[in-house]
């Protein structure tokens, strides 16, 4: 039996959290989270006059006795959050260590547990080059260890293409909601053709981007190298002079910050996350402080 | 294109395996590390600003490099032949004439030495680079001939000099068709030139005035009186104005200003009696003379006094003449059964007649009897035949022993025995000795702490010879008083090697100067190299020997066989056009190819 993607110690501190999207939720499921509508919520939202059929209970007796009206207290709606779970599998997420796949699955597993715990409606989709394997629906604390389990059992192949994943998964209607994408973003089309699906769907995204030392750091300074990409046949050969990996490197920060940039335009969240981090330091501290957790 | 390490088909190979080697060892170069990465998407980004197509042609420029550079070096071990580079490489063999007359200056002042140095070094100067040169001379003095290279010989060229005696020879050459053969000669001396031997002549004319006769005698008529012969020898083509210049120790000095037409011979007689004794020094100056080799001469000149002589004889009309006639003795005739000791005389002449005890001073005995202190003449012998003599004994000079015949003689033996006896004149009869001279070795002598007198024995007697009617007689007769009466042996050698019969004797110049001698099986050697009054000082004795020139033929520095015809000049060699081998440039040429490859190593430019 595997080794349990997180540690209960970890999932007891996650029980504390939720997910904060930009936008209300639009859940059609009770939740935890702020609807964009009035309804059996807890927190005060306004008064409407009564009409018949409305409860009694929310009849503002206070109200009715200073001014013989009656009026009916409206609350906010509490919704649940559909929440995507997009988790790269290509093989570029094998690559490395410590490797992104398995940093990915785990960081899945944690929003997940979020998710569930605030009654959240999770949706797990692995893909690669297409839509790989989904686990759609699973709502309440119960559904943590079959989404687990669901987890532990994918495997990373195949090649990076976000735009045919996200067409493909949303393809069918789907309730808007938050949509986490965690994945190395190395498209060979680009992010932005993927991402760029999501924002015609006007859906709230946070891009996880993870980012293995190896992928800073390919071969060590001076070597001749053949640079062999995990996703097809593509080999290039490179001295690894100290000025060309410098030049690799300030490529790969241009490629973080254009991913950036575009979530930023988009209002979206993006955090990278380096592989060789405590997931925990990253869950419990670093996507709190970017607004990402509550 | 030739090569002098390597034959030519060598080398193609060589370079060939060069080429293949190192392609191979491109080909078969590490495998670069094969490292898989998520994407090569950034790489490809970073390609299009940096230029990707570059790396083949570093790939290309690196091999390339690699190839010009093991090229360069292995072309260079097999050293090739670019005659544009460094000319032609020959086998040049220099025959460099340094006969005395090479010293003679002409009117330009340079020596025909010079002359031939120089036109040595235009020759070697001229050939290839990775010429090999053989310097020889023709007096021998040249160390083991052996090829050497061009800057060897260059160097080795200011090491020779002319010799001022000695035979000159065409040297042997080597036989190799591929070299070249040079003769650097004035023509003077007389030298075996073969056929494709090159000849560079370098004959100038010279003045030379030279001292071709010197002694120093006493008068016939009074030997009181003293004479010194000079020769003087006009070797010149014009006629010159000569300074004689005769001088001696104490400040003894007489002067002959001369006029000597070309070609002419001058005899000078000059009185010398107010010299007492010792070496005289004979100089001609003019003031174009070009060489100097014959301008000094040296005599010695004997104490001319009257000496007393005593001769012990039965009677001998004609030995009692020719001593009477002899100059400057004053003799006194006994009779044998009056002689007694001891007695005062200069010197003693017995005739058929030796006493018993050696007397005080030197003594001439002819057919003596049985002494201790002589050698036995006790072989007799009819008619023997004169075979050999020592031509440079002074009891010899000027006398033609061959002349002389007898109808008998006693014979002894001494050769080989006694290390203190001359021996002037042997007898074809077993060897026997018939003249021999000596000192007296009798441990009397040697007591009295005397100078050990000098005998001189014959084996014949005058009465059986023909000796007595010869002219030479008297010669001999002035040779043994001269030699009996003088303490230190002189001898007269011409320039050269002098060989001296004595053992590890110490020779000195007259200027007190120590010359290098070398002592083998009993002789000692030195060079005389030029005229002067050497001192060989041994154990066994003391010789003075006089080394003078004296011989016209080596004062007629103008009798070149170039004279008036100029040699054919040496053919024109290509000359280096630049100081180095083309296997320089091309060490120089790898050597940079390797700095620019480690630049572009560095720099990133090649793989």
């Amino acid at each position: 039996m595997s080794a349990p993607l997180l540690s209960h110690d970890f999932l007891r501190r996650l029980d504390r959290l939720r997910l904060a999207p930009n936008e209300p939720a639009r859940g059609h499921l009770k939740g935890m989270h702020r609807a964009n509508r009035t309804g059996s919520g807890m927190e005060f939202a306004d008064y409407r006059p009564y009409r018949a059929g409305d409860e009694l209970k929310n009849v503002d007796w206070h109200t009715y006795f200073r001014l013989d009206r009656l009026f009916v207290k409206l609350f906010v709606e509490e919704a649940d959050l559909p929440i995507y779970i997009f988790l790269d599998t290509s093989a570029s997420m094998g690559v490395g260590s410590p490797g992104k796949f398995d940093f990915g699955r785990k960081l899945a597993a944690a929003l997940a547990h979020i998710g569930f715990v605030n009654m959240d409606r999770v949706n797990l989709i692995a893909m690669a080059d297409g839509i790989v394997q989904e686990r759609s629906g699973l709502r309440g604390k119960t559904q943590s260890w079959p989404a687990f389990a669901f987890l532990q059992q994918l495997e990373c192949g195949g090649g990076t293409a976000l735009e045919p994943a996200f067409k493909q998964y949303f393809a069918v209607p789907r309730a808007t909601g938050l949509i986490v994408v965690i994945s190395d973003f190395l498209d060979p089309a680009g992010f932005e053709t993927g991402l760029r699906v999501l924002r015609n769907l006007r859906q709230d995204v946070l891009a996880l981007q993870l980012v293995s030392p190896g992928d800073f750091e390919p071969a060590a300074p001076g070597s001749e190298v053949v640079l062999v990409d995990a996703e097809g046949n593509d080999e290039t050969r490179k001295r690894m002079t100290p000025a060309l990996l410098h030049a690799y490197r300030q490529a790969f920060e241009a490629h973080s910050a254009a991913l950036g940039a575009y979530c930023a335009r988009n209002a979206w969240g993006h955090v990278r996350a380096m592989t060789n981090t405590n997931i925990e330091e990253l869950v419990l501290h670093a996507l709190r402080k970017e607004g990402l957790l509550r | 294109m030739n090569f002098l390490a390597l034959s030519p088909l060598a080398v193609y190979a060589l370079l060939a395996t060069v080429t293949a080697l190192i392609v191979l060892m491109y080909w078969l170069k590490a495998r670069p590390l094969r490292v898989r990465v998520a994407s090569n998407l950034i790489w490809r980004k970073l390609d299009q600003v940096r230029r990707p197509a570059l790396n083949r042609w570093r790939w290309w420029l690196s091999l390339m490099l690699a190839l010009a550079t093991g090229l360069s070096i292995a072309l260079a071990l097999s050293r090739p032949q670019a005659p544009a580079v460094g000319g032609v490489a020959q086998r040049l063999v220099l025959v460099l004439d340094n006969s005395p007359s090479m010293a003679a200056r002409g009117a330009d002042g340079v020596s025909r030495w010079e002359h031939a140095l120089s036109r040595a070094r235009r020759i070697i100067s001229g050939s290839g680079l990775a010429s090999e040169v053989m310097l020889l001379d023709t007096l021998g003095r040249t160390d083991t001939p052996q090829w050497v290279s061009r800057d060897s010989a260059l160097a080795h060229l200011r090491r020779i000099s002319p010799g001022s005696a000695g035979n000159a020879r065409m040297p042997l050459i080597p036989a190799d068709e591929r070299s070249a053969v040079y003769l650097l000669s004035d023509g003077v001396a007389s030298l075996d030139v073969p056929p494709e031997v090159a000849i560079e002549a370098v004959f100038a004319r010279a003045d030379n005035v030279a001292i071709t006769a010197f002694d120093a005698r006493p008068a016939l008529r009074d030997p009181t009186r003293y004479q010194a012969l000079v020769q003087v020898f006009n070797a010149s083509v014009r006629t010159l104005q000569i300074r004689l210049a005769i001088t001696g120790g104490k400040g003894f000095a007489l002067e002959r200003d001369l006029q000597l037409a070309a070609g002419a011979i001058m005899n000078q007689t000059v009185d010398v009696s107010a010299y007492a004794a010792g070496v005289l020094r004979a100089q001609v100056h003019a003031p174009s003379d070009g060489f100097e080799f014959d301008d000094v001469a040296y005599a010695v000149v004997a104490p001319h006094r009257i000496r007393r002589v005593l001769l012990v004889s039965a009677g001998n009309q004609q030995l009692h003449a020719s001593l009477r006639a002899l100059p400057g003795v004053a003799l006194t005739r006994i009779a044998p059964a009056q002689y007694r000791q001891p007695l005062d005389y200069d010197a003693y002449v017995f005739d058929r007649f030796a006493p018993q005890e050696p007397p005080a001073q030197g003594a001439l005995l002819f057919r003596p009897p049985p002494a201790a202190w002589l050698p036995a003449f006790e072989r007799a012998t009819a008619h023997p035949v004169i075979t050999r003599w020592d031509q440079s004994h002074p009891l010899a000079l000027n006398v033609p022993w061959r002349s002389v015949q007898m109808q008998r003689a006693a014979l002894t033996r001494i050769a080989g025995t006694d290390a203190q006896t001359d021996v002037v004149l042997a007898s074809g009869a077993g060897e026997g000795v018939l003249v021999a001279a000596g000192a007296v070795t009798s441990s009397g002598m040697a007591s009295r702490g005397m100078t050990p007198a000098r005998w001189i024995a014959t084996g014949f007697a005058i009465e059986d010879s023909n000796f007595a009617t010869q002219a030479a007689f008297t010669v001999f007769l002035g040779n043994a008083l001269g030699w009996l009466e003088n303490g230190a042996e002189t001898l007269n050698r011409g320039l050269g090697y002098v060989e001296i019969p004595h053992a590890n004797a110490r020779v000195t110049a007259h200027d007190g100067r120590v010359l290098n001698a070398i002592s083998v099986a009993g002789m000692t050697i030195f060079e005389a190299a030029r005229p002067g009054v050497f001192t060989v000082t041994a154990k066994t004795g003391t010789t003075q020997v006089i080394a003078n020139v004296l011989d016209p033929l080596y004062a007629d520095i103008n009798r070149s066989r170039f004279n008036g015809a100029s040699a054919a000049p040496a053919p024109v060699l290509d000359a280096a056009r630049f100081g180095f081998e083309p296997w320089v440039a091309l060490l120089a040429f790898a050597t940079l190819l390797l700095a620019a490859e480690w630049l572009a190593y560095t720099r990133r430019i090649s793989v």
